[in-house]
């Protein structure tokens, strides 16, 4: 299960609203590489995973994407509050304006709320981990697309730190696509099905790597 | 043999004043202490100045904070920061909560 913590990970400060900002920025919170997104995929690809240093490394990055999401959501928020009608008017944040106020809700900078469609979850820890590193360079990419865009350091000093946490992740992802392949029979030339294709159905528990040296599980 | 199982119950959160060992495993035990926690937080939310609520919650979170001690002692730490050990990082070992096993009771 899962307790709040009353803070940020990264402090934001953020003086001068600028819904246009916000307007681009809230694909990170619903968009197709967004955190909510992220959270979901590691959260949920976790359960059929066989090996506890790759399940531990999904449980903590999915964890850490929570806090990322809620960071991107008080970016939202603070780009949008004491705002007057004028500054909406003939703003991009307008069309979202109409249907949400300036309630955060999920989704994606061209309008598209948040889907579970932009998550993979397949039941094989090769091809999940597979996904989860493409999924930290595009939102890597999505990041460098809005520093591109914004000027405000005030914006841009959380939007940088949560870009270097895509990298690091995408590390860690590396570290874990490592592990499981360690893992894998000497005769598995082709990296398949760890978590599903096992010798026995009663030793899931206790089945350890047949790779002489290998720690791993 | 009844006066046993009385004891072995200790007080009606499970608390450690029943000792270690019983039939009720530490995690059963934190299970329902933080299911309390869960109860009386979402009541305190609400009533705030309530003297009974917050002294019922000093009393559960003084309970979580030996019983979760132990746990990380034990090598099953319950969150990150509770890893104990020096020698080695417990947090990832098996059984995760979804396995179901019957050794996710820490022994």
């Amino acid at each position: 299960m899962w307790t709040y913590e009353k803070k940020l990970q990264f402090p934001v400060k953020i003086k001068n609203p600028d819904p246009k900002s916000a307007q681009i920025i809230i694909s990170q919170l619903g968009g197709p590489d967004g955190e909510l997104g992220a959270s979901m995929r590691y959260l949920h690809q976790r359960y059929s995973c066989p090996y506890d240093k790759v399940t531990g490394i999904l449980t903590d990055v999915g964890t850490e994407e929570l806090a990322h999401l809620e960071m991107v959501a008080a970016i939202l928020y603070q780009l949008t509050r004491n705002l007057k009608e004028s500054e909406i008017e003939g703003s991009p944040f307008a069309t979202y304006f109409v249907d949400h106020t300036t309630g955060i809700y999920p989704v994606a900078a061209s309008g598209v709320p948040f889907d579970m469609k932009y998550v993979g979850v397949k039941g094989d820890i090769l091809t999940d981990l597979h996904e989860d590193l493409a999924a930290e360079q595009k939102a890597r990419t999505t990041y460098d697309n809005l520093l591109r865009l914004i000027d405000d350091p005030d914006v841009r000093e959380p939007i940088k730190f949560l870009r270097a946490r895509e990298i690091v992740h995408y590390q860690r992802f590396a570290d874990a696509l490592r592990i499981a392949q360690d893992n894998l029979d000497s005769k598995n030339f082709y990296a398949f099905n760890p978590s599903f294709d096992r010798a026995g159905k009663n030793d899931r528990m206790n089945r350890s790597c047949r790779r002489p040296n290998c720690q791993g599980r | 043999m009844v006066d046993r199982r009385v004891r072995a119950r200790g007080c009606s959160m499970g608390c450690m004043s029943s000792g270690n060992g019983d039939r009720e495993s530490m995690m059963r035990k934190l299970q329902k202490i933080d299911f309390a926690l869960v109860e009386i937080n979402l009541y305190l939310d609400a009533y705030p100045h309530c003297e009974k609520g917050l002294a019922y919650y000093h009393k559960l979170c003084e309970e979580r904070e030996m019983l979760v001690a132990a746990m990380g002692e034990s090598g099953k730490p319950i969150t990150m920061r509770d890893n104990k050990s020096v020698a080695s990082w417990d947090w990832i070992k098996s059984p995760w909560p979804w396995h179901g096993e019957s050794d996710l009771e820490v022994r």
